[in-house]
């Protein structure tokens, strides 16, 4: 990968200790990140989408354990001590939630918690953070920004909890903002003014942004690259117009078909059989296997993740059978 | 309509509405002294039903459309004109003597899991509406009743002893679902069924659903605030906002030519997997968030974030009007019927 990247990802693997015996989350995953672009992660639950991003940002609940490298900046910033490690998270990459309730402190006002962040990492005075503070607010376009910071969280919407989530990650100008599954909890009305908000974040600063979720649809227009996950492994890694108009792998296929969309024609929803195999009975062998239609014996060893040639580079795709479709 | 479908809505209502009313008493002590302020969920909402139809209710959250559902089932007090179900008049009747009606109107709940109780096993939940609306019933009859819907829904005899937590959130769903269809309704509401499923098991809920529908000939009213699901399950789409009735219409005018400029706001809205046309779509953004039911807006409710919006939509409410196959309430809608 080119020397420029501002964030670079190589097999990492995230493991549990669990009373059953050591369970792996997430195998062998790498990307690398160049600064102002966006990468999307998709995939369901337990794919081991939200564990990569916590396994970046040294958030791992205690029994859990990453290994590989993730590189900032050229540093490797994994298992850095908390110290080193606050100096990175933060400043330089941030990060917001899903629920914006449960990660806003109730008992504290808005401005207590986002003056908060300058003080700490940027040792500004109250006053400095104070005026920083209003100003991102006004820039998050927050009708009415002071009356905003004096207020606490159970007074806002979903929407503008959220929104506050994003102007307390944007306050140290972080060179990366990863974002997980940041609209799920919020109306569709809502959800389209947070994407034009952190494209044109994106446009004005220039912030590279990872956003999980389990929509297709949200990283159609955002992002530059796309991961799909499933049972912990990337299952295909491609730029955005390849892996929607050039699918290669039959679990990206089947998830695009397995979604109902506004523009197709009703019939055309196919479901995806069985359900998402757990840690404790992940297959051996591709992940997707048991429910795929492509499957055969082959399929019983995991397929590498292997560029396949379609004329554009970087198009990564983790199955036996690619070669059969084009 | 989509082969897919059953036979055409026949003309015979199952369920008449009008002018429904929820209202609910909620805190607003700001001293000393306890206070309550009305907070009007459902405004005067007029639907009929038709048999074999499926009506889908879309709208953002606070919108009241659970308020509707659960009013229809006489699970929540409500005051209407008019409610009758299968012709009979339940308008004055209190919900105590919903019974014979509810055996013919089930519902199925937003959250699989914390919809079934804990300390019950698959058998028990499923079979608990035969206890009660069949008490004749031996123990054996039950099972095999169990079993028959079990297949039913997609689920092997093996989950039988199991309980919950020991289940998918999917498999739950199909257990809640089973629950419903196992007294034969003829009507089935659905509240928000697979919002909280993986985007591969929607699919699999969404396409049982439609064939449960056709097998045992239901009425199905499916609530959600994802369109695109609403678009895939439903003959008809009503669109609230605030309480209030914007849009009802065919899916298929709905969803092509909305006469709300709402409707078309949250067509707008949802993300498309279409990388190309999402990437240089300007987005014609809806202006802040839904305002408090506490506090409703004079006139449509919908002036406040409304493009179209004049003087005239402050003051006024504007009244249902009956386009080609539907009806709408706007002042400046976007097509003329």
């Amino acid at each position: 990968m080119s020397r420029s990247s501002l964030l670079e990802v190589k097999s990492l693997n995230v493991y549990f200790q669990t009373p059953e015996g050591e369970l792996q989350a997430v195998r062998d995953l790498s990307f690398s990140l160049q600064p102002g672009e966006t990468l999307g992660v998709v995939g369901e639950s337990g794919s081991g989408k939200s564990q990569t991003m916590l396994a970046m940002m040294g958030l791992l609940a205690p029994n859990a354990r990453a290994e590989g490298q993730v590189l900032f900046k050229g540093d490797n910033i994994l298992n850095l001590p908390a110290a080193q490690l606050n100096q990175v998270r933060g400043p330089k990459l941030a990060m917001i939630f899903q629920d914006p309730m449960t990660s806003l402190n109730p008992f504290l006002t808005v401005e207590r918690q986002m003056t908060e962040v300058l003080q700490i990492h940027q040792n500004a005075s109250r006053g400095q953070a104070r005026a920083a503070a209003l100003q991102m607010l006004e820039k998050l376009r927050i009708a009415d920004p002071l009356r905003c910071m004096n207020s606490y969280p159970h007074q806002f919407s979903g929407g503008m909890r959220q929104r506050i989530m994003i102007a307390m990650a944007l306050l140290s100008q972080p060179d990366v903002l990863i974002a997980d599954e940041p609209t799920t909890a919020l109306d569709v009305t809502v959800q389209a003014q947070i994407v034009a908000l952190l494209r044109q974040l994106q446009q004005d600063h220039g912030t590279s942004i990872i956003m999980v979720t389990h929509d297709l649809g949200l990283v159609a227009g955002l992002s530059d690259q796309v991961m799909v996950m499933y049972g912990g492994r990337v299952m295909e890694h491609a730029r955005a117009d390849d892996l929607f108009y050039n699918t290669r792998h039959p679990y990206t296929r089947a998830l695009l078909a397995s979604v109902p969309r506004i523009e197709q024609a009703d019939d055309a929803l196919l479901a995806i059989p069985g359900m998402p195999p757990s840690l404790r009975n992940m297959p051996s062998g591709c992940p997707f296997a048991p429910r795929c239609a492509k499957a055969d014996h082959e399929c019983l060893e995991p397929a590498p993740l292997r560029a396949v040639s379609d004329g554009t580079s970087d198009h990564g795709v983790a199955c036996h059978h690619t070669g059969n479709h084009a | 309509m989509s082969p897919a479908f059953p036979t055409a809505p026949e003309p015979k209502p199952v369920l008449q509405v009008r002018g429904l009313r929820v209202r609910y008493a909620v805190n607003d002590s700001t001293g000393f002294w306890y206070r309550t302020r009305q907070l009007e969920a459902v405004k005067g909402i007029s639907l009929d039903l038709y048999a074999g139809e499926t009506v889908g209710v879309v709208g953002e959250s606070g919108c009241g459309k659970s308020s509707l559902a659960r009013a229809l089932m006489g699970l929540i007090p409500s005051q209407s004109n008019l409610l009758k179900w299968f012709d009979q008049d339940l308008t004055q009747l209190p919900l105590e003597r919903w019974g014979a009606v509810r055996r013919d109107v089930q519902m199925v709940f937003q959250d699989p899991l914390s919809s079934l109780d804990p300390r019950l096993n698959v058998l028990k939940i499923i079979s608990e509406p035969l206890r009660t609306h069949e008490p004749g019933l031996s123990a054996e009859q039950r099972k095999s009743a169990v079993l028959e819907t079990l297949n039913k829904v997609g689920l092997e005899e093996s989950v039988l002893y199991r309980y919950p937590h020991e289940l998918s959130g999917g498999q739950c769903q199909r257990i809640g679902i089973a629950r419903a269809i196992i007294l034969r309704p003829k009507v089935i509401l659905c509240d928000e069924p697979v919002s909280a499923l993986d985007v591969s098991i929607q699919a699999q809920i969404i396409q049982l659903l439609r064939q449960l529908q056709r097998e045992m000939h239901l009425t199905l009213v499916f609530i959600s605030h994802d369109l695109a699901v609403v678009k895939h399950i439903s003959h008809r789409v009503m669109v609230m906002y605030l309480g209030t009735l914007m849009e009802l219409d065919s899916k298929e005018k709905l969803f092509k030519q909305p006469a709300h400029p709402y409707t078309q706001a949250l067509l707008d809205a949802v993300p498309k997997a279409d990388p190309r046309q999402q990437r240089y779509k300007s987005w014609p953004l809806l202006s802040g968030d839904i305002p408090s039911p506490l506090d409703p807006p004079s006139g449509c409710v919908f002036h406040t974030r409304c493009s179209k919006a004049d003087a005239q939509c402050a003051v006024q409410a504007p009244a249902v009007q009956a386009s080609e196959n539907g009806v709408f309430a706007c002042w400046h809608p976007l097509v003329r019927p």
